[in-house]
């Protein structure tokens, strides 16, 4: 049976927080208004995770979230309940971030960012001038070091995710996390003596 | 237009449905059934080589004129190990394609199948099934030859030094054997090594190392049962293949 995908249940943003993740999910199939709900609940935190991850600009990063959005449509079906649905968008957007990053000739390192302006697209709150000259630092060497450490990186100190949930996102054993984690740290530590760079002044 | 509209719009314009429950859970089942079949086929491959490497003579390898490693070489069974190798990275990679395979490491998914397919063929093999699987395949594939029919080719080679067959009849330091293709030899032996499990009688099918002497009689070196643990008689496999 062909379902229309205009919202039927007219949600207001703020009915959405009644409904978990998983029911969000369940109903988002017969309504879009549903799958609106979890837009608004991931689209920051996304948007934040992208632009981490790959330095794009603001459009390019509503690109991607747009097409990872179509690809979690897609796919509702095969949403495992046995995941988190916060981990199993931050796996697509991943995918169709890395995805695009290697399609894009000038993505990612090659590219100069202005932070500020990624900050101010990134964050909710305001920030002080300090923490945007500290991030600023702090992502000049994380986009040096390899993709994987990067990504384990920026799960862990950026988005606030434990072992298990970076496990869930890159599809690598919980052992291989903690394997990158403590080489990232390490090269992350060099590559910042080598510059002469430090955190705790 | 926020993104969000602009996602339901790409979705009602290219009219993007969600892939339906059964397409995954079809998929699911297919890399499980792959990943079954994988192992079943690598298990029986791997409990043939068994039965290969027991059937091998490997008393033999001291009478060939190149070195031991060489002529163990040619014992190999060659196929089996190709149809291993293939099957186990079959299962290796349709269990990769399972939805929680990502929490084991690679070597590990690798050495489950291996370990799984080694120990199912290995139940094969001490079951017996593995000779019944080999002379199966070996009926039904044409350019097959099976370990039994190499065995026989190699031993139906008097010039060479090898013969075998069925005891006629036995006499002190003499034996009259008939070997597969039906051809009567007399067999002379003296202070020799014979296993002490055979029983030179009529009715017991031998192998016999040694020297051709003229067109019917040949000196025995050493006499040795036909049949290993397991294996075929190789009159009643001979038969068969008439």
């Amino acid at each position: 049976m062909k379902q229309s995908h205009h919202p039927i249940v007219n949600l207001k943003k703020n009915d959405c927080i009644l409904f978990t993740d998983r029911e969000l999910v369940e109903k988002s199939i017969q309504d879009t208004s549903f799958f609106a709900c979890l837009y608004q609940r991931y689209e920051n935190k996304l948007l934040r995770y992208i632009h981490h991850i790959s330095n794009v600009s603001q459009e390019e990063a509503l690109d991607i979230l747009q097409e990872s959005f179509i690809k979690i449509w897609k796919n509702l079906n095969d949403f495992d309940t046995d995941l988190s649905f916060s981990s199993w968008v931050y796996r697509i957007v991943h995918h169709q971030t890395i995805s695009d990053w290697r399609k894009s000739v000038s993505f990612g390192k090659n590219k100069t960012v202005d932070y500020e302006l990624h900050l101010k697209y990134t964050q909710n709150e305001d920030i002080s001038h300090e923490e945007i000259e500290t991030e600023k630092k702090v992502m000049n060497i994380i986009n040096q070091l390899p993709d994987h450490y990067k990504a384990v990186l920026v799960l862990k100190y950026f988005e606030d995710k434990n072992y298990i949930e970076i496990s869930d996102i890159l599809k690598i054993p919980e052992g291989t996390v903690a394997t990158y984690l403590n080489r990232a740290k390490k090269m992350f530590s060099e590559l910042a003596q080598k510059q002469h760079i430090s955190f705790f002044e | 237009m926020n993104n969000f509209d602009k996602i339901l719009e790409k979705i009602e314009h290219q009219h993007i449905e969600p892939t339906p429950k059964w397409y995954f859970q079809f998929k699911n089942w297919g890399f499980w059934c792959l990943f079954a079949i994988s192992i079943l086929i690598g298990s029986m491959s791997f409990s043939i080589i068994l039965y290969s490497v027991q059937q091998t003579d490997f008393e033999l390898l001291s009478h060939f004129k190149h070195s031991k490693w060489e002529s163990l070489l040619v014992f190999l069974p060659y196929f089996w190990l190709f149809f291993l190798l293939i099957f186990t990275l079959l299962a290796f990679f349709s269990f990769k394609n399972f939805k929680k395979a990502y929490k084991f490491s690679l070597l590990s998914i690798l050495s489950l199948s291996v370990f799984l397919s080694m120990v199912i063929g290995t139940l094969c093999f001490i079951s017996g099934s593995a000779s019944f699987l080999e002379r199966k395949f070996a009926n039904q594939v044409e350019i097959y030859n099976s370990i039994e029919e190499k065995k026989l080719q190699h031993w139906m080679n008097p010039k060479a030094g090898f013969l075998a067959g069925e005891i006629i009849d036995s006499k002190i330091d003499t034996l009259l054997m008939k070997d597969f293709s039906g051809k009567e030899w007399q067999i002379i032996y003296h202070e020799i090594f014979i296993p002490p499990i055979l029983e030179l009688e009529n009715g017991i099918t031998i192998k016999v190392m040694g020297k051709i002497q003229s067109d019917n009689t040949f000196i025995a070196e050493q006499i040795r049962p036909w049949k290993a643990f397991g294996g075929q008689e190789g009159s009643k496999s001979k038969k068969k293949k008439h």
